[in-house]
């Protein structure tokens, strides 16, 4: 591949007059990120995954014997009323963005915008897990019986399990609980990381030194046997609010929790080398305070590696949440997810029923593989010194 | 450097401390017991109470963590002439002072929180405390005071749970080395491979593979080998290849033994009739990281001036890429290994429990399931120091190896 450097083709643009505008770090990572064809792939397969886990409701019924809508479908008022405004706003960001094939800087500041919207509806669906309990309800056919073990076929694209249940509907709802750890572990992994690194980076001394090994002790934690002790025991816990004990929220906080110690030791770093720069000396010189310098001056040039680092850390949560359910430690049946569809799918897959396992195993395959995807185009688009050799 | 040793290890062992106070909370507040499963039947009330007096369950749970604390790690002198057989009670001087030099040792990794390291008087204070545990460590080891490593009974009454433990360890650490001898043989020379012919077809493809293999779960990798390798290879071929449960077949002693009380060639094939699925479900993740750790380290070292001046002198590729490059490329993938085993301990749960293997990952599953206390915290205890030990281990192979690298 003999491509021009992202930031050559802009000049060009520029010099040819076709774009106005004065080209900023933005638009480089932009063009730098589009580049990379299957990190765009994946931030749209995500979009696509994280819309279709966000709207379950729509696409499978509170009964899965109106499939074919014989019932109304009972959403909150609430719940209604924000899909479609998400709904509306993420069809005009996409045709924007389309339009302008993600040169903008604003339509690609909405597309990642909207992922995160979409995460975090998707993921707040979840605390309506009484509700939502059509998964548990089978599909009987036009005599009564009830359709076990049905293989793929039209009315049923992706088949029924060994109790009857639509996979596909279950699919789809199973992505609510890998979006919700996504979310959250995210968002805890970069809050906690990041401030813990900040802080160590740079007030040396005591404030390092003690969050430094209280972030040794985070890491030397074996991660799968304490999590499965976690997971067992959550939904019995006395002190925990009752949203934290079923569903995916209580496996999400916790794994947030456990990981984000690589997170801090990146941070750690990138602080100690920034705080030496030039710029910061300067900065300080003008007597800007430490919150100024902080936040102005040395978290802006420390973002890419964050941004990265949190990418992977969610793959692996996922990956983990996923593996607890497997193994009957993460969100408990019949609320659906996908580690959990695996697990019964294997039992069912050796008498030859191998749909549910397939299905489940695919999509849970095919996001973490996204997510990796992304947090690779990010780390080329973000990181500028690190030349992409590719020749 | 011994030094940063000890420290490390100070640090381990307040990490493992920690872990311990937290795991036990954790099983204490869920409000399971180990008994429930027996409140069923009404005429088992009796032997509720006994067991309930006797594992000292209805004492509160501070008291019961030291309990259980003081047996786990209580040093006590052992005679000469009972070997290393462990019993209870008499506490020699020795040991109240091995016990003051662990606290000690505990103080110095705590007052480091509060300390600026640059302080004189702080200088002084961690030569003598190093003295002072080397002085420590030594006189524990002449005078044979042993640690209790009483770990207790499992409360599913199937004996003392270092026995339990110490019996899977084994199967664990055959299957373990199992996978990583397959993930280190297959994925350094095919990360080698791919950064010699780099953007050759081959590599893409071996990028791409290990990109999508990175990104499986592991558990997904077992089922789909076991659906495929085993059951669907046997009901195409008639023959039974790879079994998927069990370390052996049931009529294991029956197949012969060997020379000089080895086991027969037939033992050894159905030997890894059972290994080979588990392990390869356990090493495809790490062969995967290998092979793309292996390549960048590989191309970084590629493009270095020194090989370019290697070149220009005119010496065989073969020597080039085997002696100069190779060489220095293998460095960081020492510490990647180092690390990965304790991940290899973890995926050896989901691996263990997919195919019946009986190691200490499907000993902990069960101890979780039956809230069998004293197994849980010996199962986790024992990974955490595993991965305490394999850290430390993995820095200072780093430093052996590369020479730039120094320790503060």
């Amino acid at each position: 591949m003999t491509e021009r450097p992202a930031s050559d083709e802009l000049v060009l643009d520029a010099a040819e007059g076709i774009s106005a505008e004065p080209i900023t770090q933005w638009d480089l990572f932009v063009t730098r990120l589009r580049r990379h064809r299957l990190a765009t792939i994946a931030f749209f397969y995500m979009a696509f995954i994280a819309y279709v886990a966000l709207m379950a409701p729509l696409f499978t019924c509170e009964k899965n014997d109106m499939f074919c809508g014989r019932q109304p479908i009972q959403m909150s008022a609430l719940t209604t009323v924000i899909m479609l405004v998400v709904a509306a706003g993420t069809l005009y960001l996409a045709y924007r963005s389309l339009r302008s094939g993600l040169r903008g800087a604003g339509s690609a500041l909405g597309a990642v915008g909207i992922v995160s919207v979409l995460f975090l509806i998707s993921s707040w669906g979840l605390l309506d897990i009484p509700h939502i309990n059509h998964y548990a309800d089978q599909l009987p056919d036009d005599s009564g019986r009830i359709l076990v073990n049905i293989a793929p076929r039209g009315s049923l694209p992706l088949g029924t399990d060994d109790l009857g249940r639509d996979v596909l509907s279950r699919v789809i709802h199973g992505g609510r609980a890998s979006l919700a750890v996504g979310l959250v572990v995210g968002s805890l992994v970069a809050l906690l990381g990041t401030v813990v690194g900040s802080l160590a980076g740079y007030y040396p001394g005591v404030v390092d030194q003690s969050l430094m090994r209280f972030t040794d002790l985070m890491l030397g934690l074996p991660l799968l046997p304490v999590a499965i002790v976690v997971g067992r025991v959550l939904p019995e816990l006395r002190f925990l609010p009752d949203f934290l004990k079923q569903g995916a929220w209580g496996i999400a906080v916790l794994l947030g929790v456990l990981v984000w110690g690589s997170l801090a030791r990146i941070v750690r770093a990138e602080f100690l080398s920034l705080r030496e720069k030039e710029f910061v000396e300067a900065a300080r010189a003008a007597g800007a305070n430490d919150r100024r310098i902080i936040f102005r001056h040395i978290l802006p040039n420390a973002i890419s590696p964050i941004i990265v680092q949190t990418t992977l850390v969610v793959g692996t949560a996922i990956i983990i949440e996923a593996a607890l359910s497997f193994l009957g430690f993460g969100v408990r049946p019949p609320i659906p997810t996908w580690g959990g569809m695996a697990s019964s799918g294997a039992a069912i897959a050796v008498r030859g029923f191998w749909w549910e396992l397939v299905f489940s195993a695919g999509a849970l395959i095919s996001t973490v593989l996204a997510i990796n995807f992304m947090g690779d185009g990010l780390r080329d688009a973000l990181d500028p010194t690190q030349t992409i050799e590719r020749k | 450097m011994f030094a940063y040793i000890i420290r490390r290890l100070v640090y381990g062992i307040v990490t493992l401390f920690a872990l311990s106070l937290v795991v036990f909370m954790l099983i204490q507040f869920s409000g399971g017991t180990p008994l429930d499963r027996l409140k069923l039947n009404p005429r088992m009330q009796p032997v509720i109470a006994q067991l309930t007096e006797q594992w000292g369950l209805d004492k509160p749970w501070y008291e019961q963590y030291f309990i259980w604390l003081k047996n786990f790690v209580w040093p006590i002198d052992v005679p000469a002439e009972e070997g290393l057989t462990v019993y209870f009670g008499k506490l020699g001087v020795r040991s109240w002072v091995a016990i003051a030099a662990f606290f000690a040792a505990v103080g110095y990794a705590i007052a480091t929180f509060f300390v600026k390291i640059e302080a004189n008087w702080w200088r002084t204070y961690r030569a003598f405390s190093i003295l002072v545990v080397g002085v420590i460590a030594f006189w524990i080891i002449k005078s044979r005071v042993v640690f209790a490593l009483n770990w207790g009974e499992s409360f599913r009454g199937d004996g003392a749970v270092w026995d339990n433990i110490f019996g899977a360890a084994g199967n664990t650490f055959r299957l373990g080395l199992t996978a990583l001898a397959i993930a280190l043989l297959i994925g350094i020379p095919l990360g080698v491979y791919q950064a010699i012919r780099q953007y050759s077809f081959f590599d893409q493809l071996g990028t791409m593979v290990s990109f999508i293999t990175f990104s499986t779960p592991i558990f997904i990798i077992g089922v789909m080998l076991q659906l495929i390798l085993a059951y669907q290879l046997e009901r195409w071929t008639g023959v039974k290849v790879f079994y998927v449960a069990g370390m052996t077949s049931s009529g294991y002693a029956e197949l012969g033994r060997g020379l000089f009380g080895l086991p027969s060639l037939a033992q050894l094939g159905d030997v890894v009739q059972h290994l080979t699925l588990p392990a390869i479900s356990i090493a495809a993740i790490s062969m995967a990281g290998y092979s793309r750790f292996q390549r960048a380290s590989m191309l970084e070292v590629m493009h270095s001036d020194y090989l370019r001046t290697a070149k220009a002198k005119g010496l065989p590729r073969r020597t080039i890429i085997i002696k100069h490059a190779l060489r220095n490329a293998m460095i960081p993938i020492v510490t990647l290994v180092s690390l990965d085993i304790a991940t290899m301990i973890g995926g050896a749960i989901i691996t263990e429990s997919i195919f019946g293997w009986p190691g200490v990952g499907r000993l902990y599953i069960g101890a979780i399931n039956a809230v069998d206390y004293p197994t849980i915290m010996a199962v986790v205890l024992a990974i955490g120091a595993g991965v305490v030990v394999m850290n430390i281990i993995a820095d200072i192979l780093y430093g052996v190896l590369d020479p730039r690298v120094r320790y503060d």
